[in-house]
């Protein structure tokens, strides 16, 4: 991928999408590069299928590139984008059920390339050996313990504990009250913390 | 002061546990509550376990495939194009026949006002007989009820008439009750159920 001009990575998210809707492959560049990992994880753990993930990650941001006129600069960039996300995805649930996650690969892949292609990655901050195995345990028993929750609880937990949005802005992206963002995100805590209690002990 | 039935941590006081900023008498209550601790501390580590999920990054050249699909997909407002020679006739004969039928609906109205008249008294005149008719036919089935006189007797001064209409709204709102409690999901496991 091509290095985008310093000035485009020192400018704010409002400045870039302003020279992107000019149709500058530059703009527009940056700011997939900003937000492909977390829109791309947000995703994913949605619908815990790496191919499908990347399949509707490419699709917010088409949609969000090609939609640049329609955003209001008032509000955050970021949260429009992660409500176009949060769509794709509940839209796929809606229509598909996927029920089981495997660190080990997408339970629909069939082949071992697909098996590799769908594992989950988890580890990647560990230091060391023995690091990489607790986290990898955690996380591991995590990823399944958020793959077992509602979808809407699994967006707001996902939002605000993964990647740290305010409660306010979680309305703002589902379109709920914030009381009821509260309401799920302590569920899906509590849900959480039962489904982890054993490893506690 | 202390609270008083004693108040185990709420979900505002887990927040405020995790930002250090839970009340003395709270904190008071955490030193002595084993049960508050232990859910303290599990979820302290479910909140460390979140933050410590790694940021999952798709396969290398994401960005160029995005790139390359949206230069390709349509714009999110295509622009209106003008209609064929072809698809211009058709548009002009339709809208031709709107206002012949239209033309020759308003000059038989004016040559045929009485009996179009009629139809309009005709077609509003019954409807509403027929719902009078439905209405009493209703009202004298009930009244022939014979659980009709004890209805009538109970509800017959004001004061009972208030006692009916309060002793239902509390059955009402009981059942309400009843039923947000049915469909609430359990806070905590379920023994029997965990099998």
């Amino acid at each position: 991928m091509a290095e985008p001009p310093g000035d485009l990575r020192a400018a704010t998210d409002q400045e870039v999408v302003a020279i992107a809707r000019r149709r500058d492959e530059a703009a527009c560049r940056e700011l997939v590069r900003r937000y492909e990992r977390p829109i791309f994880s947000l995703i994913f753990r949605m619908v815990r299928n790496r191919e499908l993930a990347e399949d509707l990650a490419q699709e917010t941001f088409i949609k969000a590139l090609n939609a640049l006129e329609s955003y209001r600069p008032e509000y955050k960039f970021s949260s429009w984008l992660f409500k176009i996300a949060n769509n794709a995805a509940i839209d796929h649930l809606r229509k598909r059920e996927l029920d089981t996650l495997s660190l080990e690969g997408s339970p629909h892949a069939d082949t071992p390339q697909l098996v590799e292609a769908t594992a989950l990655q988890i580890g990647e901050k560990a230091e060391t050996a023995l690091e990489a195995v607790e986290h990898k345990e955690l996380g591991g028993e995590i990823e399944r313990a958020i793959a077992r929750l509602r979808p809407e609880y699994r967006t707001c937990i996902l939002l605000r504990h993964v990647e740290g949005r305010a409660y306010e802005e979680i309305a703002e992206i589902l379109n709920l009250p914030l009381g009821t963002v509260k309401t799920y995100i302590h569920r899906a805590r509590n849900e959480l913390r039962i489904a982890l209690a054993h490893l506690k002990q | 002061m202390k609270r008083w039935p004693i108040n185990h941590l709420t979900a505002e006081d887990l927040d405020a546990f995790h930002s250090a900023s839970l009340s003395d008498e709270m904190r008071e209550h955490l030193a002595e509550c084993e049960e508050c601790r232990t859910m303290a501390e599990l979820d302290r580590m479910v909140l460390d376990g979140l933050a410590a999920l790694p940021a999952l990054a798709p396969r290398e050249g994401f960005a160029d495939r995005v790139i390359a699909a949206a230069h390709q997909a349509p714009p999110a407002r295509s622009p209106r194009l003008a209609p064929s020679g072809r698809a211009r006739w058709i548009r002009l004969a339709a809208a031709a026949s709107v206002v012949v039928s239209l033309g020759a609906s308003i000059t038989w109205s004016l040559l045929n006002r009485d009996l179009l008249l009629s139809w309009i008294h005709l077609s509003t005149a019954e409807p509403g007989r027929l719902l009078w008719l439905g209405v009493r036919v209703v009202a004298t089935n009930l009244t022939a009820q014979p659980w009709y006189s004890s209805l009538r007797e109970l509800v017959s001064s004001p004061g009972r008439l208030v006692a009916v209409v309060s002793g239902s709204l509390v059955v009402y709102g009981a059942a309400l009750a009843a039923l947000r409690r049915l469909l609430t999901p359990p806070s905590r496991p379920v023994p029997h159920a965990l099998g």
